[in-house]
């Protein structure tokens, strides 16, 4: 993204809160061979992860960074939280070079990454919090403050007093996310922070980090395979695959973009009707109900209805988009096919 | 500090909270100190001690030695699962080094087994030893004194075997190898001033693993001088502080979190 004009320029730099422009990271594996060989002399291929990636993101947006795995999502997210040093390319958070200044980064940044733990396992939450509270050197009334409006939020009250080997995936989840936000850090990077969870501590969490984002306009990059995780919480997805930008737009341009497929219900008078056409093809067929997939790309939405009203007298329609899930697919798999 | 004071309290709270760990750790140490000791009570009985040590002083030699080992916690392997899980992703974001966090907990830790050794320890050898060592009781506070400062020190190799696991994935045998130089050179089954000839003990004697373990243990057989050990072990203690900073930088740039 380019900016015109000293004074444009700068309104534009002060609205970035990540800036990443043609980040590379290679990492070197080593090369199986005999046993002397790889401890005297060992070769190595270079395994490229990610290969320049471009994108910013603008203060309080929330994005999704969505692929396959081993697409260099994670890589990604570390490199920008400063764990890893990329091979090239430039990052800037907030101002800040990740892998240069992680100390004072630090302050600004928050991490979630759900395969992992923060929290003291035979502790109560709320020690590993006051503990982080000295580390990010927080005032003690804003510490108490802070806490107590996120165990609000959180609805984690009880749960803070257990010792966390108490505590359900997803309540420790909850307790991850409070511990990540405490410092209030402008920027939120969170990696699967959704994996492993039944579908109703999915939801709870979700709702939650947008709530968050929301309260305190906090930049949230969300890693994650589940795209449920990037319809409720974000606006925004960037697409990546073997570590390339393959699209970036918001959510709801999604569905347009890739996919020209609805799915239509019909519940009729009649018992069946017969559909065939191009472009249609039988999803299920019961007695008094049908359920086609149609390719809006060959024919109409409004034609198949109208031959459906033509045929039978309808009871009840219903028209659909495709799950994300297969809007996802199908971007994949449209990269795989260009290869 | 403060901040590295607060994770030292924290481990602190931690490791006492855990007292079936404390009662294994001590059962353990009581039963390790007994055979060591149940040994040279054997070569004794054969007429092959050495000359000029009572085997009661022998005794609190082997006791306070096998104590060292068990003051200090397992830092490496805390370090060796951070790295291998991924973990260290989370301590490397906060504004506090891993390093010095991870020397704090530990120091944390080492303070909750050093209430318990040096009260119920001493109490122990004292009772199943039968009384102080014959220089008397002065020499034993010295060496527990010195203690602290060597398993400081001890802390400061784990984590620097720790480390290792940035390349090795593995920190167990780099601790492996550590423990027997320390074997080897620290004084461990029989004090450096019996030593055979042919080893070079005036050297062993100026390497960390002797002021670690042997040297402040010797004391209670009426060998070195307090100062000269504490002297020692400051500088041992600063240039591997310093070394372990400079390897903690080259870490750094060598780490990639595991688990994608």
């Amino acid at each position: 993204m380019a900016c015109q004009g000293r004074k444009t320029c700068l309104i534009w730099r002060m609205t970035i809160a990540v800036d990443v422009k043609n980040l590379r990271k290679t990492f070197k594996i080593r090369k199986k061979a005999g046993f002397w060989k790889t401890l005297l002399s060992p070769e190595y291929t270079d395994v490229e992860a990610v290969k320049g990636l471009s994108f910013t993101l603008q203060r309080g947006e929330r994005v999704a960074f969505v692929g396959p795995n081993g697409a260099g999502k994670s890589t990604t997210i570390k490199m920008l939280s400063g764990i890893l040093h990329p091979s090239a390319g430039e990052v800037s958070i907030n101002g800040f070079t990740p892998w240069i200044d992680r100390t004072k980064m630090a302050y600004q940044i928050g991490t979630v990454f759900g395969q992992r733990s923060q929290l003291w396992y035979h502790l109560p939450a709320k020690d590993t919090f006051e503990l982080l509270s000295y580390a990010y050197e927080m005032e003690r009334d804003d510490f108490k403050k802070r806490m107590v409006t996120l165990v609000d939020a959180f609805d984690a009250g009880a749960l803070i007093e257990k010792p966390v080997r108490q505590l359900s995936l997803g309540e420790r989840m909850r307790c991850e996310i409070i511990a990540s936000l405490l410092h209030k850090p402008s920027i939120l990077f969170l990696d699967e922070p959704t994996v492993g969870l039944d579908v109703v501590s999915k939801g709870v969490i979700r709702d939650l980090v947008k709530q968050a984002s929301e309260q305190d306009g906090t930049t949230v990059l969300l890693t994650s395979h589940d795209t449920g995780d990037m319809e409720r919480v974000c606006d925004r997805v960037i697409v990546i695959d073997h570590g390339q930008l393959v699209t970036d737009q918001r959510v709801k341009d999604l569905r347009t973009g890739y996919i020209h497929e609805k799915v239509i219900t019909l519940a009729m008078t009649e018992v069946e009707i017969d559909m065939a056409l191009d472009g249609v093809r039988l999803v299920e067929k019961m007695p008094h109900h049908l359920k086609i997939s149609v390719d809006t790309s060959i024919v109409s939405v409004e034609h198949i209805l109208q031959l459906a009203m033509n045929k039978t007298s309808l009871e009840d329609i219903t028209v659909e988009d495709p799950p994300t899930e297969d809007i996802i697919k199908a971007i994949y798999s449209g990269v795989q096919s260009s290869r | 500090m403060m901040k590295y004071f607060h994770f030292a309290r924290m481990a602190f709270a931690d490791y006492s909270n855990n007292r079936l760990r404390m009662t294994t750790r001590f059962v353990v140490y009581m039963m390790l100190a007994w055979v060591m000791i149940g040994m040279w009570r054997v070569i004794y009985a054969t007429g092959h001690g050495p000359v000029g040590i009572s085997l009661h002083d022998m005794g609190w030699y082997n006791g306070i030695v096998q104590m060292m080992f068990f003051l200090s916690p397992r830092l490496f392997v805390v370090i060796d699962e951070d790295v291998r899980s991924g973990n260290i992703a989370y301590f490397l974001n906060r504004p506090i080094p891993y390093l010095w966090m991870r020397l704090s907990e530990g120091i944390g830790s080492l303070c909750v087994h050093l209430i318990v050794f040096f009260t119920l320890g001493i109490a122990f050898l004292y009772l199943y030893l039968g009384g102080w060592p014959s220089i008397g009781v002065v020499p034993v506070f010295a060496a527990l004194i010195l203690l602290i400062g060597g398993s400081v020190i001890h802390l400061l190799f784990q984590i620097c075997c720790g480390l290792g696991t940035f390349w090795t994935d593995d920190a167990a045998f780099i601790y492996n190898g550590y423990m027997k130089i320390m074997l080897l050179l620290g004084g461990v089954y029989l004090p450096i001033s019996l030593y055979p000839s042919f080893m070079p003990t005036k050297l062993i004697e100026l390497l960390p693993f002797s002021s670690m373990v042997g040297a402040p243990s010797a004391l209670l057989i009426g060998v070195g001088n307090f100062w000269e050990i504490l002297g020692l072990q400051i500088v041992w203690g600063a240039t591997i502080m310093m070394l372990l900073h400079r390897f903690y930088v080259v870490c750094l740039r060598k780490v990639e979190v595991h688990g994608g």
